[in-house]
């Protein structure tokens, strides 16, 4: 009868998390106490009516009965439905025309990376100094940059930013996002061995074929894994409609991550902000598990196929 | 013949690509003009050169 060693006490794969543990602890308190913790609250504080009294008076679900019956709340379900399909779209999208441009049809490498990082300055660039860019870019007086363009024309001087607030809020956050795409599909044409473009070129193949039938295949995964990072995040951001339009005017641009904020820092209405801001992360989880489903995830994470 | 429609093509991508950064690369252009110039002239064209505004540096 000897002493039990760990190998009867413990199974190796028990003992392989325990080994694992101190490596992915700090991540799992990061994550617990920035992300997890944060939702809790937000979800204990849509219960109060909490205003600028700083009181956690509890009303049950007072503030959700209230989102039903809010009257601007449809307007703004719109505007971030619209907001969130023609960002993505030019995110996603345009990014792949910009990499497609700088990548494969221009060949000269020290080119397409002056575009391209022509490209990323809006990323580089603090939200603060590139609103103000737009807000002098769209200046309605006569001195304004692109009254100044459409002057030369001919045409009166317009209130670009009043006249089309969505319009505006969409370009501005979608030539940002615009960078991120352009560097992942960037990277994922530059991945594709030269064999397969030099094969269709012996075959006949012109370039709308190749992109056709080479390029958008291989990229697809990218593509998609692009698709799910921009719409998850379009529905929370806010900050440079905020700096931009501050979501007016009136509601014309406003969405349902900043009517939340609007609703918590402006009107000092906590609870009822609170009670947007749970709405907002419930949208969040649904289409996050509605995309992982439709695009299969787990075969997206596989190692790539490309050299297989 | 190919290699010279290919640099044609490239170039042709080049002017595309000019043009569509413009709208990028224009207020910038106009941020480093306006840190530079006591003024502006239509809105991006500086009148009088100065380092005032670096001054802090």
């Amino acid at each position: 009868m000897g002493k039990p060693t760990n190998k009867t006490l413990m199974s190796p794969k028990l003992m392989q998390s325990l080994r694992s543990a101190p490596f992915i602890a700090p991540f799992i308190i990061l994550v617990f106490l920035f992300y997890l913790v944060p939702v809790l609250l937000t979800a204990v504080l849509s219960g109060t009516g909490m205003d600028f009294t700083m009181r956690f008076n509890f009303v049950g679900l007072k503030n959700f009965a209230r989102i039903l019956s809010d009257s601007v709340l449809p307007q703004i379900l719109h505007n971030t439905l619209v907001y969130v399909f023609f960002t993505c779209l030019l995110n996603v999208g345009f990014g792949f025309i910009l990499a497609l441009l700088t990548t494969y049809f221009i060949k000269n490498e020290n080119i397409g990376l002056f575009f391209r990082t022509l490209w990323l300055l809006p990323r580089m660039t603090p939200p603060v100094i590139y609103a103000l860019l737009w807000l002098w870019f769209l200046d309605p007086t006569e001195k304004g940059m692109l009254n100044v363009i459409v002057g030369a024309f001919g045409r009166p001087p317009q209130n670009w930013i009043l006249n089309n607030p969505m319009p505006t809020v969409i370009l501005a956050n979608g030539l940002i996002g615009v960078s991120l795409g352009m560097v992942i599909f960037s990277s994922a044409i530059k991945s594709i061995p030269d064999e397969l473009y030099k094969a269709a070129m012996i075959d006949g193949a012109g370039d709308f074929k190749i992109i056709r039938h080479i390029i958008l295949p291989l990229v697809k995964w990218p593509l998609m894994f692009l698709t799910v990072w921009q719409i998850l995040s379009l529905i929370t951001s806010y900050e440079y409609i905020m700096l931009i339009t501050d979501g007016g005017p009136l509601f014309n641009s406003e969405v349902l991550s900043l009517y939340s904020y609007h609703k918590a820092f402006s009107n000092l209405e906590f609870g009822y902000g609170a009670a947007l801001a749970v709405i907002l992360v419930l949208i969040g989880i649904l289409v996050t598990t509605f995309m992982l489903k439709v695009f299969g995830f787990d075969r997206m994470m596989d190692p790539s196929r490309l050299n297989a | 013949m190919k290699g010279k429609r290919s640099a044609v093509k490239e170039k042709l991508v080049v002017a595309i690509m000019t043009i569509i950064t413009l709208p990028i690369l224009l207020p910038y252009l106009w941020l480093l003009l306006n840190s530079l110039a006591k003024g502006v002239y239509w809105g991006l064209i500086p009148q009088r050169f100065t380092l005032e505004n670096w001054s802090f540096l």
